[in-house]
């Protein structure tokens, strides 16, 4: 395995933990959800991504609105996924 | 003469479209959900519900909460979107084909049934943080298709989206629905022995004081 292959298979998909601000993350199927999710990330060989995210220790994913989109390079989906978690994640005392 | 003639039939179907727009934003629904307390009652049955931080969502999901259920050949999706609309006409599978439906979260006219969305005035994912997670499927379905209680209503399908999941802390609807809204929250929560959590018993008193 190559590296660059190598790196696609570690890096493209991605689970993180995380804390909104209020009015929390704007869904596709359910609307607005807040309280502590969960955000997925992963990207196929083409760059197609999947950005998912759902409720902490729930059992149903919902999609992120503007999805579908692809990255010109699928080893990029860990950056993006650094970036979301850091816009998207608001600790409150 | 031509010219005049379309003036004429331009100034016709002004007038025509103007008085039929009359019609439509003239009747604004009448129909509610039932059983929507006074605020007097709204403020005991405020102080009778436990007040508890929001529980987890471990295991939550959707299905739990089966919806929509059918009862007389309409589901209650359709049964909402009867009551709740304005001239609604229906096919012989009961859904809708015309009609108008006034959205009170956000002041909007909609009409088109596929632009309204039935909203669970006490959203089922905030149930499940409230109590609702130890609930049965069967109970959970019957909190879901709620008909007796102030817990389902037609709304425009982004004023539905925007509520998400939120409680009355964090979204309220349009000034002038506040008094109303609490006071169906309230009722549903008591109905269904629902905690609430401090910030949203904060936002529902104050929220009843504009009634």
């Amino acid at each position: 395995m190559s590296e660059a292959q190598n790196a696609q298979s570690e890096h493209s998909e991605r689970f993180t933990t995380f804390k909104p601000p209020r009015g929390g993350v704007m869904t596709k199927e359910v609307g607005a959800i807040t309280g502590e999710l969960e955000l997925h990330t992963r990207a196929d060989e083409d760059g197609v991504l999947t950005l998912r995210v759902r409720y902490a220790g729930a059992d149903e994913w919902y999609t992120l609105e503007g999805a579908p989109y692809q990255l010109y390079d699928a080893r990029d989906a860990g950056v993006l996924h650094d970036i979301l978690v850091e816009l998207l994640h608001r600790p409150q005392p | 003469m031509l010219t005049r003639a379309r003036r004429g039939v331009a100034v016709l179907t002004t007038a025509l479209s103007t008085a039929l727009l009359f019609v439509l934003l003239g009747q604004p629904a009448t129909a509610a959900p039932p059983n929507i307390p006074s605020a007097a009652t709204a403020r005991t049955e405020l102080n009778a519900l436990r007040v508890a931080a929001e529980g987890s969502m471990t295991g939550y999901s959707r299905d739990l909460f089966p919806h929509w259920t059918s009862s007389g050949g309409c589901t209650t999706r359709q049964t909402v979107l009867k009551r709740d609309g304005s001239n609604v006409v229906v096919d012989s599978n009961c859904q809708p084909t015309s009609g108008s439906w006034y959205s009170p979260y956000d002041g909007v006219t909609v009409t088109s049934a596929s632009g309204v969305d039935i909203d669970h005035i006490v959203p089922l994912a905030e149930a499940w943080r409230s109590g609702a997670n130890s609930w049965t499927t069967d109970t959970r379905r019957s909190f879901a298709n709620d008909l007796s209680s102030p817990q389902l209503i037609a709304s425009s399908a982004s004023s539905n989206r925007s509520k998400g999941d939120q409680d009355p802390a964090d979204w309220k609807p349009v000034s002038s629905y506040q008094c109303t809204y609490a006071r169906m929250w309230i009722r549903a929560k008591y109905r269904w022995n629902l905690s609430v959590d401090s910030a949203e018993k904060t936002a529902l008193t104050s929220m009843l004081n504009t009634c």
